[in-house]
């Protein structure tokens, strides 16, 4: 047992101001960590702005195309563009993305979140939103930019109302990608749990192991090709916008490329909120 | 009665084959309880397990009447502080304390006043716009506490809270909870460094082999501890006198004298002062110096914790 409380009136000087205001709902904290993944993204040049920055060149430039070169390959001008916004997006992964939950792992910062009114689903659904909201603005906010200026310098408003789909195709293509790229790292980050083995697995993965897979794909048998991300992505955006590819080399259907996303997206996401389940349950931190 | 803030109901929690805590029950009802042990003993399970981090394997855990694991609620009114470095460097004092104000569930509007508030509190206001990543030890020590206390919580779980903390530091930071403790929080905390918890509190609770060796007041605890003598140390002007005296007293089992210097074991202290107390008036001795070394924590957690001594020493209040 131990000492009981003091239940004589005394008014004791602290020496500080105890905080005595409102508090916020715990169901409310994964919007707490998200925010606080788009401050940490933001709060140097490496992480994001400069991925950001090429992203603003890429939509400059792109609508400097579309602008300057208006007619019927506005679509593929579009379609084409979406895969270069994909370098910055691969640059935050690298930074940031693929780094996040090993940094919390190896730091113990489990103990910090856990201990404080944050459910496992808090933590990986504010990691996932912050994350993706940070990948949104290179790859849904570019491309939707450009096609936005695609219809602004439409010759009619027939152009204009024609131009519509291709709105939606970036828009979602944007969000795949964006899904994409956040989940993967994320997933990655939260199975290894050290920081380089994870940035490690992660290039490895993106870089040579798919594009392998793509090599291989376009010899062999097209559907595997749809295992490399960038293909895959291509492949919805410019099957989606009804475009002709710029080449005759093959390229995976629609069906085999939003097959291999959704179930490489999917799988990540199961596996991220699983390890976060298991090390928040199991804990951080000395041995006794 | 007053309701429990911590009730362990027969926990037991292993770590694979490796056993943290071993059938624990313990309750916790208020004020500043010290946690002792060696390294190994179980007191960071015991922490994690009051703190929500882990589940027990068997038996449970409660805390305000819920179990922390699985309460939101619950962890809200708790404030944590590991035992081991755990920041974001790259982020400033101010940054790290809000942002866990925040996520303990200070709205966002108030969680800067309330990190600047705690900061200032452990002495970090004039450094708790720079990084982390370089602050000292002690530094880093302050900020995490003052990331605990940031949200007002109602207990505060603090595992080895003065490691690496400068000695006028450590000084505040115990001024600091002694406070806390007094406005009604309640308090655990561990430390490996006797006096530390000794300038703490008197209730402590021993932990070794994952086993509750002793809980309660430590003088109580010493008395419980019968079949091991007292010693009592006198300096004095009459050394001889107060020596017969002692010696002649059926309680007292061994008497020294070194100079000035009294040395005696005795299973009845009280009995023993009282003897001390009649050679002062009957026979004028002028005691100058009257100290009881086995009173001291640091006595009773090497007693209790060393071979050949092991049992359990439980004191109701």
């Amino acid at each position: 047992m131990s000492q009981p409380t003091n239940s004589r009136g005394e008014i004791h000087d602290l020496g500080y101001a105890r905080y005595a205001g409102p508090r916020r709902p715990p169901s409310a904290s994964w919007q707490v960590i998200a925010r606080q993944q788009i401050a940490f993204a933001w709060a140097t040049w490496w992480r994001w702005k400069l991925a950001l920055g090429f992203a603003v060149v890429t939509t400059a430039i792109g609508a400097a195309i579309l602008y300057f070169v208006p007619g019927g390959g506005a679509d593929r001008t579009i379609a084409m563009t979406t895969a270069f916004y994909r370098l910055p997006a691969f640059i935050v992964t690298m930074t940031l993305t693929s780094t996040l939950v090993a940094r919390d792992v190896e730091t113990g910062a489990f103990g910090f979140y856990f201990s404080r009114p944050v459910r496992p689903i808090d933590y990986v659904l504010g990691k996932l939103v912050g994350n993706f909201g940070v990948m949104a603005s290179l790859l849904v906010a570019g491309p939707l930019l450009l096609s936005l200026v695609r219809m602004a310098v439409a010759e009619s408003w027939s152009a204009t109302q024609a131009a519509l789909p291709m709105m939606g195709v970036t828009l979602l293509v944007g969000v795949v990608a964006a899904l994409f790229f956040t989940a993967v790292p994320l997933a990655m980050s939260a199975l290894l749990g050290r920081r380089w083995l994870a940035l490690g697995l992660w290039a490895g993965y993106y870089v040579p192991l798919t594009t392998m897979l793509a090599v291989m794909g376009s010899l062999r048998w097209t559907p595997l090709m749809a295992a490399d991300p960038p293909h895959a992505l291509n492949a919805l955006a410019f099957r989606l916008g009804g475009i002709k590819f710029p080449s005759n080399d093959p390229h995976p259907s629609l069906e085999a490329s939003g097959i291999a996303l959704a179930v490489v997206t999917l799988a990540a996401l199961v596996a991220f909120a699983a390890m976060v389940m298991r090390r928040g349950s199991s804990s951080v931190g000395a041995s006794s | 009665m007053t309701a429990p803030i911590v009730r362990v109901t027969r926990c037991s929690k292993w770590y694979g084959p490796v056993l943290g805590i071993s059938d624990i029950s313990w309750t916790l009802t208020g004020g500043v309880i010290g946690l002792l042990g060696p390294n190994g003993a179980g007191k960071s399970t015991l922490m994690k397990l009051a703190a929500g981090l882990i589940r027990p394997s068997r038996g449970t855990v409660e805390v305000f009447g819920q179990a922390p694991a699985d309460s939101p609620e619950a962890r809200r009114r708790i404030g944590y502080s590991p035992e081991h470095e755990s920041s974001y460097d790259d982020l400033t004092g101010r940054e790290f304390v809000r942002f866990l104000a925040h996520l303990a569930g200070v709205p966002k509007q108030d969680a800067d006043g309330a990190a600047v508030t705690a900061l200032d509190a452990m002495g970090m206001r004039g450094a708790m716009d720079r990084k982390i990543g370089g602050y000292s030890k002690g530094m880093r020590q302050r900020t995490k506490l003052a990331a605990t206390i940031a949200h007002d919580p109602d207990l505060l779980i603090l595992d080895e809270p003065l490691t690496g903390v400068d000695p006028i530091a450590r000084a505040e930071i115990i001024d600091r909870i002694r406070k806390i403790a007094a406005t009604g929080k309640c308090v655990i905390v561990s430390s490996h460094v006797l006096y530390e918890i000794e300038a703490l509190t008197q209730t402590i609770l021993v932990i070794y082999r994952g086993q509750v060796l002793a809980d309660g007041d430590l003088f109580a605890i010493r008395r419980l501890i019968d079949h091991r003598p007292h010693r009592i140390r006198i300096v004095c002007d009459q050394p001889r006198v107060l020596a017969a005296r002692l010696g002649a007293a059926a309680h007292v089992t061994k008497v020294e004298v070194e100079g000035t210097t009294i040395a005696a074991e005795t299973n009845n202290p009280d009995a023993c002062y009282d003897v001390i107390g009649e050679a002062v008036t009957d026979a004028g001795v002028k005691v100058e110096e009257l100290t009881s070394p086995d009173n001291n924590l640091g006595a009773v957690f090497e007693y209790l914790t060393s071979d050949g001594n092991r049992h359990r020493a439980r004191i109701t209040e």
